[in-house]
């Protein structure tokens, strides 16, 4: 693959699927640090392009290099983010819901960004409507264990965000 | 909030770049991206430059007069080659497309267990490049000490010739640990820290596929 094909399908990609990256780089990141992921994002999604061979789909392929950078990412800062969690609680998990939906997606992020590295990339896999089986097929887990931690992370997910239903897995 | 509360959120329009942002975060990347290859380019173009400049001078010092005595002080060849090798290896490492860290077509444990596995080599290659180094120290002492008892260095010349050695090799010693120390040993933690996430059972099944 050339350098002229390999900005083609980076910008056809980008054109059609960066808002999968938009949330995987939000569940991973927050503030300032949400432009660095997406840039170390962007670059191992352009470095990855030539490797694609047509086998997977190209979500699965932007899945499994998304994740994994910012699986990766994430922890260098782990140190930093421990002291901000302990310094800052989540904020508003136990007061009455603001009004601004704005608000709500981003308590919704702040709860996901509290959970650990892998339950965080398969929750989001989860809320992008990925199957067991595609979810397993990106981590390399067995289809059990996803729905077994799935569950797991919903109850978690539930009791960070304060809500009473759990909903069923699918 | 409850499940569709939850979903119907995620799925909002809301959750995701507006168009505007999508054209700039593309832009900002491929114009980035563009940028430093033109740097990269740029120092490159500047490198062979000095080099064949520098190399030009010294075989003019070298057959066109008669400075430096090639029987005598053969080793000015192969001294003026390290540079050119170490050129070469960075115009190599331009050109070609180097092996993603994230890779797509392999699962993310794979691609993360693949990443411990370079990571270990990498620590391998290190520690027995710090041996060399170990080695090294004394065998230079040594050689230094003989040199000047049978009369090859003269007094004055030895307080230099240990510092600039010695310097150069403490140098690249303690650039060699500092990748080792502040680069791999760390991301070597996270890999495995992320790994056993993987390999952790959830209850009443298997933790990886294969």
């Amino acid at each position: 693959m050339n350098r002229d094909d390999q900005h083609e399908c980076f910008e056809r990609w980008m054109t059609d699927h960066i808002a999968i990256l938009y949330r995987v780089v939000n569940g991973f990141a927050e503030g300032s640090d949400r432009n660095d992921l997406m840039q170390e994002v962007l670059l191992a999604v352009w470095k990855a392009i030539p490797s694609f061979r047509g086998q997977a789909q190209a979500t699965t392929f932007l899945y499994r290099v998304s994740h994994n950078a910012a699986l990766t990412w994430h922890r260098t800062r782990r140190n930093y983010l421990k002291r901000v969690e302990q310094a800052e609680p989540l904020a508003g998990a136990e007061s009455s819901l603001p009004d601004s939906t704005d608000e709500r997606l981003e308590q919704l992020y702040a709860a996901i960004r509290r959970l650990p590295e892998l339950d965080r990339s398969i929750v989001l896999l989860s809320l992008d409507g990925l199957s067991y089986q595609e979810m397993a097929g990106i981590h390399g887990l067995s289809e059990s264990n996803v729905g077994v931690r799935l569950n797991r992370i919903k109850q978690r997910l539930a009791k960070t965000l304060n809500q009473k239903e759990i909903y069923e897995p699918r | 909030m409850n499940l569709d509360e939850v979903q119907n959120l995620w799925n909002s329009g809301i959750n995701g770049p507006t168009a505007h942002q999508r054209a700039e975060m593309i832009t900002r990347f491929t114009s980035t991206l563009r940028r430093r290859r033109r740097q990269e380019f740029a120092w490159l173009v500047w490198t062979f430059f000095v080099l064949t400049v520098l190399t030009g001078f010294a075989g003019w010092l070298v057959f066109g007069t008669d400075k430096v005595s090639l029987s005598a002080e053969w080793a000015v060849i192969p001294l003026l080659l390290i540079p050119w090798v170490f050129a070469c290896l960075f115009l190599r490492k331009f050109l070609r497309q180097t092996l993603p860290a994230a890779r797509g077509d392999v699962t993310i444990s794979d691609s993360l267990t693949a990443a411990m596995a370079a990571n270990e080599s990498e620590r391998f290659k290190l520690k027995a490049l710090g041996m060399m180094y170990v080695i090294a120290l004394p065998v230079l002492a040594l050689s230094i000490g003989q040199l000047h008892s049978a009369g090859k260095v003269p007094s004055r010349e030895l307080i230099s010739m240990v510092t600039f050695l010695g310097g150069a090799l403490a140098l690249s010693a303690g650039a060699v640990a500092a990748k080792y120390w502040f680069s791999l040993v760390p991301k070597a933690r996270m890999l495995k820290a992320l790994l056993s996430q993987f390999r952790e059972p959830a209850e009443g099944t298997t933790s990886p596929a294969h």
